[in-house]
């Protein structure tokens, strides 16, 4: 009959509509999703392997990049001749809100 | 930029009273910057020029300035609604070059993650056709409601949800969690209602019927002469499926069919494609089931340099047939890398659909083909 | 006590007592007549806010989300914010326009969408004036848009929006008949072309469970569907059609004129359907102090709420598709209806009525 896949389609979305607790949506920034510890998304700094130092060299690239400004790199000269340790901190202002969802790794420095 | 086929266009003259109407870059149902340059005669297309290279970004050439472990974030990009499959075919391609062992636990792994994401990118296909014929996203909603699932499950195992990277050559890049297999029992087990529900919404609907039933017929000749694969294919006839011609990988072990329609029109892709869904379903259900222990990733050497010589490898991507085609110099850099790219191959036969029928048959058209322009232009 | 029934029945009659003492009766009629024509004016662009609202927020649950949630609490401002939006928007004449015209069309689509109000009744006497002929002048008000939006797709001087005007004429033009066709039913089963008439003649029956009632309501409310130019008809303005609507050319508050045009169309068709098929302000739970517009507006917002059903869910038709539909298809169906209820009225209930 004329009229009835229309009808199923209509049924489909009534349904829905009358559902109680059909939302899939998260309400970011109070709901946040949970993900996995390795993550690519989140920027964040690198040990060595066997010595346990860290792999950053402060040269400053990933705060001339980064597009919100979230990052701020404070380092000094190193005692060893030509290598400038990353002595402070790159620090994640307003995380929560940037948009590439970096926040302070829970095992990393922040 | 690259001129697409240009048919029977003429440069400056025509008929004044046909219009040409510049279907841009920017549209909302182009699915991606792709142009269409139409000529009209009232609402009839007489004339179609597509236009494409808007999203060139040079894969082939940094593929070759780049080396083989480092070409696979590459491949990603191509198809990104898609990405698995991509990583696939150049792993096949790497491994076929190399020698490289494959240990059964990826093999079943890879298979598990690419149908995943074939069901993903017919889900965006379906989704995007919905909303071309004009219902107002609700179809597309309800798909990409799954996808997100299904992009949460890559997340799960590659880490990042889009261009994951996951498949690499000899294995995989991680093992799967049990958190993931259970996530992905769970998400197969209602996958096939909810497919149900797509269905719900167009199938049967009289006004979807009428704006895709006998809309841009591909008669099988057309589509053997132009090379058109995939769903199109299979849509017009052509049972041709890379998985079941040569199969790859462990196809062969699973229970499943390559669903095929006989007529070509607009309402039969789609058709092909809600089946497809439902057998990938199956199969990542056999493969969860199946999943033997062991190791992820076979053996490799620390810096990759194959011997000289050629491999094209090919796999059945959503879009088509997905094609790598590298020539090895013996370096650690490929000395070429190409890809055969379905939706490129596929657009080429649009133009001859399209003439004849309105214009809105035009979006259908171009939807029901289920392009992405990270393929076309790479 | 009556004032718990129909509060604002006892507040005009009680306006009107007042003003007939100090004034002659045809001026208080015309004060009376006045204020309703002032609250209509205020009310409906209310109502077409709420419809705004209530529009985004109904396809998203059924879409699964949430829709706007962040302006003011449960997002109640968003169309304050979007009303902020379109007014500060830079209000562009093209320079070969056609400037008288340009300006006067959307005055004259909302003017025109307005005027269907005028004799709607929203309770017993409760309307701003009650024609004996109210039907008809419902049919020739929600004709007029026609001639603002041929307008405005001329005066726009872009070939894209005379075509989409002159499509939008030719949908308006052919979904009126059935629309018409499916209004008469309830005239010839009332008798009478008044709308409190026919409130009056379903006080024991809605005419809508009668079976010819039922598919002249179906036949109005697609018929109301096009005519308000929403899915499935909407190719007009589409977002994914090539060529763009009669109103591609207007910024800022002019198109806010439109759109309150399209939204005040959608709730005038509500109005008059609920009137014609659904008993009005009636309701068999008479004893209840709930006064009789409180259940008029309910049906209104229920017929509302299937417009946007129905937008929620289908496809959009093709313009041949569209045309094919209202003159094969809808309009044979009307002219059948309309001839099964004259069997009715004329032969088969004669025969029951002693």
């Amino acid at each position: 009959m004329l009229g009835l896949g229309v009808a199923r389609g209509m049924l489909t979305t009534l349904r829905h509509f009358l559902s109680f607790n059909n939302v899939v949506t998260v309400q970011y920034p109070e709901q946040k999703v949970e993900l996995p510890p390795w993550t690519r998304g989140r920027p964040r700094l690198i040990y060595e392997v066997d010595t346990g130092d860290l792999r950053c060299t402060a040269c400053g690239a990933c705060a001339l990049a980064c597009p919100v400004d979230v990052i701020k790199i404070e380092q000094h000269p190193s005692p060893v001749k030509g290598k400038v340790l990353d002595r402070s901190t790159s620090t994640w202002a307003a995380a929560s809100s940037a948009p590439c969802a970096s926040r302070p790794a829970r095992s990393e420095r922040s | 930029m690259l001129e697409g086929a240009a048919v029977e266009i003429d440069e400056g003259l025509g008929d004044p009273s046909e219009m040409t109407l510049n279907m841009g870059p920017q549209h909302p149902s182009t699915h991606g910057v792709f142009r269409l340059i139409l000529q009209l005669d009232g609402e009839t297309v007489v004339g179609v020029r597509p236009v494409m290279g808007y999203l060139h970004r040079s894969t082939e050439k940094l593929g070759e300035a780049r080396t083989y472990v480092m070409g696979v974030v590459l491949t990603d990009r191509l198809d990104y609604l898609a990405p698995m499959s991509n990583n696939w075919a150049y792993a096949l391609a790497v491994e076929k070059l190399a020698n490289l062992e494959v240990p059964e636990r990826a093999e079943y792994i890879r298979v598990i993650v690419t149908e995943l994401n074939r069901i993903a990118s017919h889900q965006v296909a379906i989704g995007t056709f919905g909303a071309d014929v004009g219902t107002w996203f609700t179809p597309l909603v309800y798909a990409f409601r799954e996808r997100e699932e299904i992009l949460d499950l890559f997340g799960l195992c590659a880490g990042v949800r889009m261009n994951p990277s996951y498949i690499r050559f000899g294995g995989v890049a991680r093992d799967l969690t049990p958190e993931f297999l259970e996530k992905a029992r769970r998400f197969i087990d209602k996958m096939p209602g909810k497919i149900d529900e797509y269905e719900s919404l167009l199938t049967r609907n009289e006004i979807f019927l009428g704006r895709t039933k006998n809309i841009g017929m591909l008669p099988p000749e057309l589509a053997k002469e132009y090379s058109v694969t995939g769903p199109i294919a299979r849509a017009s006839g052509i049972g041709y499926d890379v998985r079941r011609a040569e199969p790859y990988g462990v196809y062969d072990r699973f229970d499943w069919e390559a669903p095929i329609q006989y007529n070509g029109d607009a309402y039969d892709r789609y058709l092909v494609r809600i089946a497809e869904m439902r057998e990938s379903v199956k199969i990542v259900r056999q493969a969860l089931r199946d999943l033997p222990d062991g190791e992820f990733r076979g053996r490799q050497p620390k810096t990759l340099r194959p011997p000289k010589g050629e491999a094209y490898a090919r796999i059945e991507s959503p879009k088509g047939e997905l094609g790598f085609y590298l020539i090895s110099d013996g370096s650690t850099s490929p000395y070429r890398f190409k890809v055969r790219a379905p939706s490129f191959i596929n657009l080429t036969v649009l133009s001859q659909l399209t003439i004849g029928h309105k214009i809105a048959d035009a979006v259908v058209i171009l939807g029901s083909f289920d392009i992405v322009m990270g393929e076309v232009d790479r | 006590m009556r004032f718990f029934y129909d509060p604002l029945g006892v507040i005009r009659d009680g306006l009107h007592g007042l003003l007939v003492t100090v004034l002659p009766l045809w001026l208080a009629d015309a004060i009376l007549a006045l204020l309703g024509v002032v609250l209509v004016v205020a009310l409906v662009p209310a109502l077409v806010v709420t419809a705004v609202y209530l529009e985004r927020r109904i396809i998203a649950k059924m879409q699964d989300r949430i829709g706007p949630n962040r302006v003011g609490p449960f997002g109640l401002l968003q169309p304050i914010a979007d009303v902020l939006k379109l007014l500060s928007k830079e209000d562009l004449i093209p320079a070969r326009a056609d400037r008288p015209l340009f300006i006067l069309s959307p005055i004259l689509v909302v003017g025109a969408s307005l005027m269907v109000w005028a004799t709607i009744p929203w309770a017993p006497g409760l309307a701003p004036t009650d024609l004996d002929v109210g039907v008809l002048f419902i049919i020739a008000m929600a004709g007029l848009p026609g001639i603002g939006i041929i307008m405005a797709g001329w005066a726009s001087y872009n070939k894209y929006s005379l075509l989409g005007g002159m499509r939008a004429v030719a949908q308006l033009v052919s979904y009126e008949i059935p629309g018409i066709l499916g209004a008469l039913v309830p005239v010839m089963l009332a008798g009478s072309m008044s709308l409190q008439e026919i409130v009056r003649a379903q006080e024991s029956l809605w005419f809508v469970f009668t079976p010819w009632g039922f598919v002249a309501f179906l036949l109005f409310i697609i018929s109301g569907v096009a005519e308000s130019n929403r899915t499935p008809f909407d190719l007009i303005e589409a977002e994914s059609e090539l060529a763009a609507g009669f109103h591609t050319e207007y910024s800022g508050m002019r198109f806010a004129l439109f759109f309150l045009a399209e939204y005040a169309n959608m709730f005038a068709i509500s109005g008059v359907g609920s009137i014609l098929f659904l008993g009005g302000w009636t309701f068999p739970l008479d004893f209840l102090p709930i006064p009789p517009f409180v259940w008029f507006i309910a049906k209104m917002y229920l017929l509302v709420f299937v417009f946007i059903w129905i937008r929620g869910t289908l496809p959009r038709l093709r313009y041949d598709q569209l045309m094919h539909f209202a003159w094969k298809r809808l309009l044979p169906l009307g002219l059948l209806n309309v001839g099964v209820t004259g069997v009715w009225l004329g032969v088969v209930r004669p025969l029951f009525v002693r």
